[in-house]
């Protein structure tokens, strides 16, 4: 862990050269956790005429803003996706980083 | 004897508890606040049911980083005897000081109700004051109380008799019909492999008094009590031999 990406300063430089993160973070639950919240959507689908409906599994969705763009920055987003915002017994996550809000450059 | 009760923002069993503990005689229960760090001055840890966090994210899943349970998780791993009521339960199994987790009940409804459990295991520190296969009846109030754990720590569970409480009918006998949450293989209850870290959904600290339904959650506080004492008296003749 680099000290310095805590330190308020270069946190507030990072922010005014538009060096920020966005990442969305997917958690869903296991495919062996029973969803019971999933089968009670699904089922409400299919009574509202969508019979087609095989399966609906609900996770969280959440997002992310953070000053700094480094790779320490994104192995410790990491980190906080296992320990914190998913539970490893249960549930996988996905983090997906958005690109940088910057235009030139850009695909 | 001292228990430590631990006061998350969000508890709200924690005064059951200590009334509960305070209730039997040779217990002493005091609050501790879980921004203090030590508790090196108590005999036990009880974390109590409620919603610590609110709930947030997962059951448990803020309230484990809490200062408190540094103090919590290294006393587990010195052998100290740490009891896990409902929240409390599912913080020990997010702090990872038990295995398997506690996930949305089948129903998806909130179950406030008087369950039974049967006694599965009789000679760890919690129970040891029941006998095998007795029945406790003990209350329920959750809705994240349903048991999972993958097929290898469920076999793990089996296998190191580790299982201490399974919702079981009046007979004792484990029915689908009296698993009120849908827990895999009807588990209410389970302790670590070094037996000294036992989580459960049902509140002994609701039950400890005849006056409110069933004492037979008093027998889980009075085990404990027996467990240390005879603990601590062991150890005091191994000094004296020494």
């Amino acid at each position: 862990m680099k000290p310095e990406s805590r330190n308020p300063l270069v946190r507030a430089v990072s922010r005014k050269y538009g060096e920020t993160m966005k990442v969305k973070v997917l958690v869903m639950p296991k495919a062996a956790v029973l969803d019971p919240q999933g089968n009670a959507v699904r089922d409400a689908m299919r009574h509202l005429g969508m019979p087609e409906v095989r399966s609906v599994r609900i996770g969280k969705y959440i997002e992310i803003d953070a000053d700094g763009q480094n790779d320490d920055l994104e192995s410790r987003l990491h980190g906080l996706c296992r320990d914190l915002l998913s539970n490893p017994v249960i549930e996988d996550y996905e983090l997906q980083k958005e690109k940088p809000a910057k235009r030139k450059g850009s695909k | 004897m001292k228990f430590a009760v631990i006061q998350f923002p969000g508890s709200n069993c924690d005064q059951d508890c200590i009334a509960a503990i305070n209730g039997l005689e040779g217990l002493r229960a005091e609050y501790v606040w879980h921004k203090e760090t030590s508790l090196d001055n108590f005999d036990a840890i009880v974390l109590p049911g409620g919603f610590a966090y609110g709930d947030y994210l997962r059951c448990g899943a803020i309230a484990r980083f809490s200062p408190i349970m540094r103090a919590v998780t290294s006393d587990a791993r010195a052998g100290k005897l740490v009891l896990g009521t409902c929240n409390g339960f599912q913080i020990l199994c997010e702090a990872g000081l038990l295995p398997g987790a506690l996930v949305r009940n089948r129903s998806l409804r909130f179950v406030c109700d008087m369950v039974t459990t049967r006694v599965e295991v009789d000679d760890s520190p919690f129970t040891h004051g029941c006998q095998k296969e007795s029945i406790l009846r003990l209350p329920i109030a959750h809705g994240e109380g349903c048991f999972f754990a993958n097929a290898e720590t469920l076999r793990d569970l089996n296998d190191n008799r580790q299982v201490i409480l399974r919702y079981a009918d009046s007979r004792g006998c484990i029915v689908p019909e009296s698993n009120p949450n849908g827990s895999i293989e009807n588990i209410a209850g389970i302790c670590n492999r070094e037996r000294n870290v036992f989580g459960l959904m049902p509140h002994p600290d609701r039950a400890s008094d005849a006056g409110l339904g069933s004492a037979d959650g008093a027998k889980i506080f009075r085990s404990m009590m027996q467990a240390i004492s005879a603990n601590s008296a062991t150890s005091e003749r191994a000094k004296q031999v020494a």
